[in-house]
């Protein structure tokens, strides 16, 4: 799964593909439609490329670090996107297990960016889990904790796992092990965490599959020493 | 909405007002007839069981939310082919669209030509089924207009009984089954043993080989 704002990319441009082919199509048909019939088709296209030039310019924001900085429940963020996966992995007939803090306090942020990053966490653990072995317990962890000032949320797989090479080049732009993925998801993920002052990455996990690991300053922690007295 | 069983509609359920608005205009750039909806209630709602086409559904985020709807159409008794539109590289997505009874994924972003080749596909299939519905209907409507006797002795025919051994079974004049025979052929509408032997599985007489419809 690519993150999702390359996902909310192709959208209008997908649709500006549908409007253009539709217009052709018409126009080399036995009947071609009269200018006016096909106005709208391209007005419509003008209105799609706005909207992508809008979701490219919240990207542009993204990397300069001019987004909405807000207060995030990072649990209730976790409990929303997980209940958005949860159908694919009862598919899978996968449990998603979460150990969330309750004492979490608030972090700063753009919640729907970090919604995305942990939509493409557990999009990536339901997928190795299918690559697990018949045997393996069907089971993605989520937990939230504190430590250092920082909030940790964790995504824990069963899968087959990485080797200490690939638990870095995940990150990589265009690296992928999927047959057909993009690999830009994880590079997104942990360039939205970086701009939010945090880190991701990757690990082999204590039951064997991969362990994805982000941190997210808290709000009145810009002093380690306060909190954590 | 009305039933209109001679066009087939392409049912565009897709809950991006823009994609779905655009999927409806490239659908109809090939003379199709086409109907969008936001989500799978909407369609629900909307649909009235009968009406010919095929299913197109777009499997966005949340990820299976499309392939729950699958499930709900099966159970609301909608057996339109479906045609899942998945996200590139989403191959779970794809296998578990098949597994639910897709007839066709289509990974984003897709050629258009492929995409209207999936759907027309999806219609002749919806057709054909159709049509075999309709036939296996007819032939059951035919069986039952048969008088019991006459049916016993259709019975025997397809299990390859000869007519002497027939008037034997039936204790009756070999004169009197070819009678009964003929009017099993006409009444069934059946052009040869072989035709009589078809319509005798779908009635559910002969089953030795297995269901076929």
């Amino acid at each position: 799964m690519a993150a999702g704002l390359v996902h909310e990319i192709n959208q209008p441009l997908a649709s500006i593909i549908n409007y253009a082919r539709g217009a052709i199509r018409r126009i080399d048909s036995a009947n071609p439609p009269s200018l006016e019939g096909l106005r709208d088709s391209l007005e419509r296209i003008a209105q799609q490329a706005y909207h992508a030039e809008e979701i490219s310019n919240r990207m542009r924001n993204l990397i300069k670090g001019d987004f909405p900085k807000l207060p995030i429940d990072i649990n209730a963020l976790i409990i929303d996107k997980v209940e958005d996966c949860t159908p694919e992995a009862q598919a899978q007939n996968l449990l998603i297990h979460s150990e969330l803090d309750l004492k979490l306090p608030p972090v700063l942020g753009d919640g729907v960016q970090i919604g995305q990053v942990l939509l493409n966490l557990l999009g990536n653990a339901i997928e190795a889990s299918s690559q697990a072995d018949q045997h393996t317990q069907r089971v993605i962890t989520v937990c939230s904790t504190v430590r250092d000032g920082e909030v940790i949320v964790q995504v824990g797989d069963r899968g087959p796992g990485l080797s200490p090479e690939t638990a870095e080049r995940i990150f990589d732009w265009f690296y992928t092990t999927k047959p057909r993925g993009l690999g830009v998801g994880l590079a997104i993920s942990r360039f939205i965490i970086q701009a939010h002052g945090g880190k991701l990455w990757a690990q082999v996990s204590p039951h064997g599959g991969t362990l994805l690991s982000f941190t997210l300053p808290i709000i009145e922690s810009t002093n380690q020493e306060e909190a954590c007295p | 909405m009305t039933i209109d069983l001679e066009s087939p509609i392409v049912f565009i359920i897709d809950d991006d007002p823009a994609l779905r608005h655009s999927l409806k205009w490239l659908v109809e750039s090939v003379g199709l007839r086409a109907q969008s909806f936001a989500s799978g209630q909407a369609f629900l709602d909307a649909y009235e069981l009968g009406q010919s086409g095929c299913l197109l559904l777009d499997v966005r985020m949340p990820r299976m939310s499309g392939l729950h709807l699958l499930q709900k159409l099966r159970q609301a008794g909608v057996d339109l082919p479906v045609i899942v539109i998945t996200g590139h590289g989403d191959v779970p997505v794809a296998v578990a669209a098949m597994k639910g009874g897709a007839v066709d994924f289509i990974e984003k972003p897709f050629n258009e030509q492929l995409l209207l080749d999936s759907v027309q596909n999806a219609l002749a299939q919806d057709h054909a089924q159709r049509q075999s519905r309709i036939r296996r209907q007819e032939v059951i409507k035919r069986f039952a207009s048969l008088t019991s006797r006459e049916q016993e002795v259709m019975k025997w025919v397809v299990e390859g009984l000869a007519n002497k051994d027939i008037a034997e079974n039936l204790a009756v004049s070999r004169k009197t089954v070819e009678v009964h025979r003929a009017k099993v052929m006409s009444k069934m509408g059946a052009e040869s043993l072989a035709d009589l032997i078809q319509m005798a599985i779908v009635v559910g007489i002969l089953r030795e080989y297995g269901e076929i419809y």
